[in-house]
């Protein structure tokens, strides 16, 4: 598989983590579960950057 | 000739006819490019979403101190009697109940269903929420039976001079 259809793919994979991460936060914070707020929120942005970094990989090879 | 000319012309106004019926806007917009670019937005929006989760979780850890509340002499309550009480402030009703293995235990005295207040049955030692009959384990106040799901929120207890102080709260616990 060549690298822009690994980052395109992997875009919809980040999206998915980042919906059960979202879940996880508010379900977290309405519980009163600290650890599991911190943890969905940390996932989240490591996930939001690594989307980033596969869209720019897949528009820099767009031609 | 001049019929030859005639077809080709016709020619052209059928394809200037099937351009015109492309949706030009809609194949402009609905791509594969498109997709991609809306999904990677949706995920950095979604990413993002959780962090005022986290922001508020940070302020209400920096502004709930633990209270140290006295609630009540261990004498004024006998084996088998519970008491209400309000902590960690004084719209959150609690109850204290001193099991018959004469241990204290206290808990947030709100059904973790739909926050009816809970009673302490003494012939059955649980907890009782009457409004759709959940039962809760005294020592532990996890959920025996009913529709509750999670356990009552436990209040952390100290005893110190002959009186019973409530020191601190975990929501999930067990």
């Amino acid at each position: 598989m060549d690298k822009k259809r690994i980052a395109f793919l992997s875009i919809f994979l980040f999206l998915a983590v980042n919906v059960v991460a979202l879940s996880n936060a508010i379900e977290g914070y309405y519980g009163q579960e600290d650890e599991r707020v911190y943890g969905a929120v940390i996932v989240a942005l490591i996930s939001t950057g690594l989307a980033t970094t596969a869209f720019f990989i897949w528009k820099g090879t767009t031609k | 000739m001049s019929e030859e000319k005639k077809n080709h012309h016709e020619d052209d106004t059928d394809m200037i006819k099937l351009i015109d019926n492309l949706n030009r806007k809609d194949d402009v917009h609905l791509n594969r490019r498109a997709f991609l670019k809306a999904s990677f937005g949706a995920t950095v929006a979604i990413g993002l979403a959780t962090t005022p989760f986290g922001i508020f979780t940070f302020l209400r850890d920096e502004n709930g101190e633990v209270k140290r509340v006295e609630v009540t002499d261990v004498n004024d309550l006998a084996i088998g009697e519970s008491r209400n009480f309000n902590y960690p402030t004084k719209t959150e009703p609690a109850i204290l109940v001193r099991t018959p293995e004469d241990k204290f235990v206290a808990y947030n005295n709100k059904c973790t269903h739909l926050q009816c207040p809970v009673f302490y049955e003494h012939k059955e030692n649980v907890l009782l929420c009457p409004c759709h009959k959940g039962y809760f384990n005294v020592d532990s106040g996890q959920p025996m039976a009913g529709p509750p799901q999670r356990e009552l929120p436990k209040i952390l207890l100290e005893i110190k001079d002959g009186k019973v102080f409530a020191v601190g709260r975990e929501v999930r616990h067990g």
